[in-house]
């Protein structure tokens, strides 16, 4: 999967949504807020230095890193 | 009587709710995680009282971080066991927000589920079907708004009638035959309970030591990943929520068109930072220049005070206790009240309006670098007051290794106790009329700050080398909406924060001062009990003053305090300290604060204090009893300077990070760290300068 788009690919503002499977690669605290599998997202801002990253779902504002955001596959 | 407890959500409104019922105002953060310690208040409900005891928010009853953990050993608590939960949700975030909710029903512990913001929510036009979500987890649904004082009534009328027993059962199944053994306990009450056994080690040490012998082995003999369970429970779970809420309420847009434009200039990779150093700088600012006027005012009290009492009282052992020991101690602790309140403050007024996750979302990725987490500037901040509290914000970062790290880092930054040694000796050091067209002592007392910060950060550096990281834990954080911080909870947050610096930290600083005294005005053998004599063979008395301060410098050298100083004087000595100086620097491990009184205590204890000589003033004609010069020379203070900057010299401080690490080793190799590294530097600072 070698031009599989993560989280860290989308731009400010674009929506996506987290391919199927990705429980793996999913932080276990973000499952429990809400992002699972197929849960539409947008990429709200980036920090200074595009990391960390802000997600917004269902109407959370959530901070994460980079390196987490790389591993969540969309679609 | 009834023992409820109050849960929720980072966010939701919940200290708002628990200042509105129990009267007992608190704080209420937006920075997830404020709620650090059990806070209880009580309600009178006309038929009778009840305890509610709120609980740090969290997301859901699986713990990321320590104070998520305080939580689930509440809920599960057999000894104790609670009676009711009253359950506090955001109506514009319900989805989440059911999440926990749905994980506490489950427990089968009778409910009331408080659905905050209504006023949000109506604006849009949108209902909740109340009813249905009412029907559907078998418990009492409130809508409020806290805020605007809708439905609190509502709530106490439902608390009064609040069912014994649940209703409710628990669709949670084990589906693990080696789990279900774990049912022979009794207190494991239903699957669900057993899942949280299963999966959260921090409960067992609640269950007795044969239960606890029951429950590893019955874990022993399965292999199972906790994680993926626990994830496959929290899908199911928002299943089950997304099917109930297709015909409780429809998925609302939030607005936050507001916040978005905020934070566009707040996260700016420029303003972001140029706007978080302005506000630090401020901060600062108005600590030193506002808060210096009720500082004059309390000192000049306490000293009219002292003496008034002295001359009034009649002349005895009391007399000299109270007016050299007890007001001059309490003096020096409510001395720092305007400081510690104005900080208090202004942190407060940055977590509730939402800004402080912004610093931790824009600050991460620079502290990483030093292995610390974004989550770390809010201990080092509030580590410029303190560092008990600090150390105990430390609790809201998931993270074991960077919790550690910023845990044993946080009291190399400047903290309160500093302040006033630091302005004693910066005052020795540099004539206050230099005037480059800045103030000299100014630049000092910053570079000195700078030392705090730039030395925690190298500490941090060089530790996270050392520790290894084994917590599976990142970083995720909300940002919550901005919002206008409201003044009765800043008011609240003062009061708290003050009573508790001054009836904790007071009363060392008393005890100490007293302590201090005892020792200074008795001594062991002749040579104090009848220094009177002594005396007499070496002095000519023609002048009753000269007399009576060299009787009081005989006297000290000679008590039990003078002892002690000497004996750490060789220690001391390569530092360029003399005894009087070891005395101030013993006393300091109570509390650095106690320097200053230390050393005004030290040189006037007997002496004629209408003289009306300043600290400062004897400071200045202090000679070193060895050599005869004076004993602050410039090399003298810097290294003394130096010393207090890195020395670990705080015993609440030491007691705090045992609490916390729940081991001595941490509290003892920062202890001996940072206390070499103040020798060695002061060592250096000595010989490089004299």
């Amino acid at each position: 999967m070698k031009n599989q788009r993560t989280i860290a690919n989308l731009n400010i503002n674009e929506t996506g949504i987290i391919a199927g499977n990705q429980q793996e690669n999913i932080p276990l605290k973000l499952i429990q807020m809400g992002c699972t599998s197929n849960t539409k997202i947008m990429l709200r801002m980036k920090a200074p230095s595009s990391d960390p990253l802000c997600i917004q779902f269902g109407g959370n504002d959530i901070a994460l890193r980079l390196e987490e955001a790389k591993k969540i596959a969309i679609e | 009587m009834k023992k409820v407890v109050l849960i929720g959500n980072p966010n939701t409104g919940k200290t708002s709710l628990f200042n509105a019922l129990t009267g007992l105002n608190q704080s209420t953060g937006n920075y997830p995680g404020i709620t650090v310690d059990k806070k209880k208040g009580r309600l009178n409900l006309e038929v009778e009282t009840i305890d509610i005891i709120d609980l740090p928010g969290t997301y859901s009853l699986e713990p990321h971080s320590l104070d998520e953990e305080v939580v689930l050993q509440e809920i599960l608590n057999i000894n104790e066991p609670i009676d009711s939960i009253i359950y506090i949700a955001d109506a514009v975030n319900l989805r989440r927000n059911l999440f926990l909710f749905s994980q506490i029903c489950d427990l089968e512990i009778p409910c009331i589920l408080v659905v905050n913001r209504i006023d949000k929510i109506k604006k849009s036009g949108i209902q909740i079907n109340q009813q249905e979500l009412s029907d559907y987890y078998k418990c009492p649904v409130v809508l409020t708004s806290i805020t605007q004082n809708i439905g609190l009534q509502k709530l106490k009328e439902e608390l009064k009638n609040c069912q014994t027993a649940s209703t409710y059962k628990c669709l949670f199944k084990l589906n693990n035959a080696d789990f279900e053994q774990l049912r022979e306990i009794k207190s494991i009450k239903n699957d669900y309970w057993a899942w949280l056994v299963v999966h959260q080690k921090c409960s067992h040490k609640l269950f007795t030591l044969q239960e606890q012998k029951h429950i590893e082995s019955v874990l022993s003999k399965t292999t199972y990943e906790s994680e993926a369970l626990i994830k496959e429970e929290a899908i199911e779970r928002y299943t089950n929520i997304d099917l109930l809420l297709n015909s409780v309420l429809k998925q609302i847009d939030t607005d936050k068109s507001i916040s978005q434009k905020i934070d566009k200039i707040l996260t700016h990779k420029y303003y972001g930072y140029l706007i978080f150093f302005s506000i630090l700088f401020l901060i600062f600012q108005a600590i030193y220049s506002w808060a210096s006027v009720p500082m004059d005012y309390i000192d000049a009290f306490f000293g009219d005070l002292s003496v008034w009492l002295r001359n009034s009282l009649p002349d005895n052992r009391i007399n000299k206790l109270v007016s050299e020991a007890l007001i001059p101690g309490i003096g020096g602790v409510v001395i720092f009240v305007p400081q510690i309140a104005l900080l208090f403050g202004f942190i407060s007024l940055l977590e509730q309006s939402g800004y402080m996750s912004r610093v931790v979302f824009i600050m991460d990725r620079f502290m990483r670098r030093f292995g610390l987490n974004g989550k770390s500037i809010v201990p080092l901040i509030s580590g410029v007051a303190c560092a008990i509290p600090a150390i105990m914000a430390a609790r809201n970062i998931d993270n074991a290794k960077e919790r550690l790290l910023t845990i044993l880092v946080v009291p190399f930054m400047t903290c309160a106790a500093r302040l006033p040694v630091y302005t004693i000796l910066i005052a020795l050091m540099i004539p206050s009329n230099t005037d480059y067209g800045f103030n000299l002592q100014g630049v000092v007392l910053m570079l000195m700050y700078l030392l705090g910060f730039v030395s925690s950060i190298l500490a941090s550096i060089g530790l996270s080398k050392l520790i290894k990281d084994e917590s599976k834990e990142v970083f995720i954080i909300e940002l919550p909406s901005y919002q206008i911080p409201q003044i009765k909870n800043l008011f609240h947050t003062l009061l708290n924060k003050t009573k508790s610096f001054v009836f904790d930290a007071g009363k060392i600083i008393v005890a100490v001062s007293i302590i201090l005294w005892v020792l200074a005005s008795f001594g062991p053998g002749n040579a104090f009990t009848s220094a009177e004599q002594y005396l007499e063979n070496t002095i000519e008395i023609n002048n009753t003053n000269t007399y009576d301060d060299a009787l009081a410098a005989y006297k000290l050298e000679h008590s039990y305090l003078g002892y002690l100083g000497k004996g750490i004087e060789p220690l001391i000595r390569p530092l360029g300290y003399d005894w009087k100086i070891g005395i101030g620097i013993i006393a300091s491990f109570a509390a650095r604060e106690v320097f200053v009184g230390t050393m005004a205590s030290i040189y006037s204890v007997g002496s004629k204090q209408e003289d009306g000589k300043t600290i400062l003033e004897k400071l200045r004609q202090a000679q070193n009893s060895t050599t005869g010069k004076p004993t602050y020379t410039f090399a003298v203070t810097l290294s003394l300077l130096i010393f207090y900057a890195f020395a670990m010299q705080c015993v609440s401080t030491i007691a705090i990070v045992k609490r916390e690490t729940n081991s001595w080793k941490w509290p003892i190799i920062q202890t001996l760290g940072m206390t070499s590294i103040a020798y060695v530097g002061a060592f250096l600072t000595y010989t490089i300068f004299s």
